[in-house]
């Protein structure tokens, strides 16, 4: 439950200052209180977008060769921007696995740090209905939040999304065994720092 | 000397649109046009599959509001099975779906529609988001708003067995009932989410009607337009979100029609233009006009300023009380002025939270007799809620053994795709004179579709998701001699 201030007394306050007092907007939020040491594995996309779907496939892949005792966390999820924030929340690394809208081979597999993926928007809306997810991180960490310091991104190449269908298309498909590697190769890199 | 401008807001997250607008020879916008290409197949897709994975499989139609198609493909479905879910069944539905709804609207207000207000329409865009808000408004806000989506993810969990994506409504009712404890757990967070509505609407006192500046740019011409509006209400004509007839009211405010759920192929036809893969509802006896204001037009919108516009009031106290500034405030019902629809939102957040509180303090809500075993052999069936961005239908018919035969979907943007046609149209006239592009034009532009809140898309969110809002100036050569971008 909320722990902040004085929850909706006084006045509008407005003009604050132009860096945030981070004390501050931590004092009002609830989930300094969750971290875990664990990292977060995700999958994004559609599933039922073709391509799209293909970030599902790797990491439930993954799953698979994964240690039951392990300490990752795997999720599949169809979010972007501030949701996907939210889950991030708590976690001190985070590998995402998504579909990648590219010109390269379809079925390449990509490696990047989020960091080193422009952020078109800035912080304005990425969308009519969310931010870009580093917007939104930024967001997070403005109130406090804590979020992973290092997220990397997996990405598959593809141009096959607007059609409906559980099926991924033969090359995209094809790249699930090296993405998983990728992965694992990432998990066992965390492991060991 | 013929122009051409696009705009061009691509994105990953909804499907892509773009804005052509031609000028004519004079300079000023002769035609405009709002292109959507419609993601393929999905009404295809669900044919051959069981009536019970629908409201499962449409909730992946769109991220943005899965928990409105999960509702509707409930309802829909509980239609094709003739079954009746009990009480409790319905009110656990309706209380996550006011979850859900406190959610929506306060990102939408604060994340995505807001900035215009608290920042202002010409602010730089580097600080038009809900960055520079929490930097003007304080920065306790951005934590009271994650709290509120926190809280409203937690109701939905608990409810629909997933914090997105709900996966316990079925035909006949819900699979799993909710405990005392849980119970109390959700009444006190609808109690601080109605507080935190109330603090939402001082906010818009304070910093919108309180500029004049503002209000003016609300109350004048760019944005209005006098449509048909649609709502959901209940059996007193209050604003329902979750179930009850469908209500259409004409631009004077006068009941046009209200109808039942199954009956809206009767009463809502499609026009179809050659230059968009979308099509625009209408009122089928009112006819199709073309993108035209008045009582002869066809054209409606579904919105919160719609449904606040179609009912005689809404339901719960504090809400009411809004209900009754809003329209003395503005001049009257109905109000046609579009970017009211955000302070519509927030007073429908109001009532989204009252409501929440009302569902979870209703003694019957623990009951565990959340389902009732369908019988019947499945057949047709309409569901309706009405979506946080418009009114969404769903239609499905089945063979005798419930598999899926054919679909129709209706969703909430869909509505309004007429009238975001005509206002990107009207506000694009107003700013662009003998060939002058007025500066903002982007911002102009896109408020004028942003006050619907319009959703064209899916669930698909691969990286990196992006929305390049360009607007190219093309000369008579189709030559670009202007280029103007959103990003910074």
């Amino acid at each position: 439950m909320n722990q902040g201030k004085t929850p909706f007394s006084g006045s509008t306050k407005v003009c604050g200052t132009m860096k945030p007092d981070i004390t501050e907007a931590g004092a009002g939020l609830v989930w300094s209180e969750d971290v875990v040491m664990k990292t977060l594995l995700i999958g994004l996309g559609n599933p039922i977008l073709g391509d799209d779907g293909v970030g599902w496939r790797v990491v439930e892949n993954v799953k698979r060769h994964l240690d039951p005792d392990s300490q990752v966390v795997v999720e599949c999820l169809s979010l972007g921007g501030i949701s996907l924030m939210e889950h991030l929340i708590g976690y001190q690394r985070a590998i995402l696995v998504d579909a990648f809208i590219s010109e390269e081979n379809i079925g390449s597999v990509f490696v990047y740090k989020l960091d080193e993926i422009p952020n078109y928007s800035a912080f304005h809306v990425s969308s009519a209905h969310d931010m870009t997810l580093q917007s939104a991180i930024e967001l997070g960490r403005w109130l406090g939040a804590v979020l992973p310091t290092d997220t990397t991104v997996v990405g598959i190449a593809t141009r096959r999304i607007i059609d409906f269908s559980e099926e991924l298309s033969a090359p995209v498909a094809e790249a699930i065994p090296k993405a998983t590697e990728i992965v694992l190769g990432l998990l066992t890199e965390f492991a060991l720092k | 000397m013929t122009q051409r401008l696009s705009i061009d807001p691509i994105t990953r997250l909804e499907g892509h649109g773009k804005i052509e607008i031609f000028l004519d020879d004079k300079g000023n916008v002769a035609n405009s046009y709002f292109q959507i290409p419609e993601l393929r197949g999905f009404e295809r897709f669900v044919v051959g599959r069981p009536i019970e994975e629908m409201p499962l499989i449409t909730n992946r139609i769109c991220g943005v509001c899965p928990e409105a198609h999960h509702m509707a493909a409930s309802k829909a479905a509980d239609m094709v099975y003739k079954v009746d879910p009990p009480r409790t069944a319905k009110l656990l539905r309706e209380l996550l779906y006011m979850a859900f709804y406190c959610t929506d609207h306060t990102t939408h207000f604060y994340a995505l529609g807001g900035p215009d207000f608290v920042m202002g329409p010409d602010a730089p865009v580097a600080e038009r988001n809900i960055l520079g808000v929490i930097h003007k408004v304080g920065l306790e806000i951005g934590g009271k708003v994650i709290q509120m989506r926190k809280y409203g993810h937690t109701v939905v969990e608990m409810i629909g067995g997933r914090k997105v994506h709900p996966c316990t409504s079925i035909p006949g009712g819900i699979t799993k009932g909710i405990t005392e404890e849980q119970r109390k757990e959700i009444e006190e967070m609808g109690r601080w989410a109605i507080e935190f509505a109330q603090f939402s609407l001082k906010l818009f006192n304070d910093i919108v009607l309180g500029n004049k500046q503002y209000v003016d740019l609300i109350l004048g011409d760019v944005y209005t337009h006098r449509t048909y509006s649609m709502g959901m209400v209940d059996e007193n004509n209050k604003t329902n979100f979750y179930d009850g007839k469908v209500r259409v009211v004409d631009p004077n405010g006068k009941e046009f029609v209200k109808y039942a759920p199954k009956d809206y192929a009767e009463h809502i036809a499609e026009h179809v233009e050659p230059w968009t893969y979308l099509k625009f509802p209408y009122l089928k006896k009112v006819g199709w006009k073309g993108f035209v204001d008045g009582e002869d037009s066809g054209v409606y919108m579904a919105t919160p300023l719609s449904r606040l516009n179609a009912a005689d009031g809404l339901a719960t106290p504090l809400a009411q009380e809004q209900y009754e500034k809003f329209y003395a405030t503005l001049g009257g019902k109905p109000v046609h002025q579009r970017l009211a629809t955000h302070w519509a939102r927030l007073i429908e957040l109001l009532y989204a939270a009252e409501r929440w509180v009302e569902l979870a303090s209703d003694s019957e809500i623990t009951s565990p007799n959340v389902h009732a075993k369908p019988t019947e052999t499945p057949t047709e069936g309409v569901g309706i809620v009405e979506a946080p961005r418009g009114t969404l239908t769903h239609h499905y018919w089945t063979d005798e053994r419930g598999l899926v035969t054919k679909a129709n979907l209706i969703v909430g943007t869909t509505n309004n795709y007429a009238p975001i046609q005509m206002s990107t149209h009207k506000a694009a006239a107003n700013l662009i004179k003998e060939g002058k592009v007025t500066e903002g034009l982007l911002n102009m532009v896109e408020m004028a579709f942003r006050a619907y809140d319009p959703c064209f898309g899916c669930a698909t969110h691969s990286m990196p998701g992006q929305m390049p809002l360009e607007i190219t100036i093309r000369d008579a050569s189709g030559n670009p001699v202007e280029v103007l971008k959103q990003f910074c």
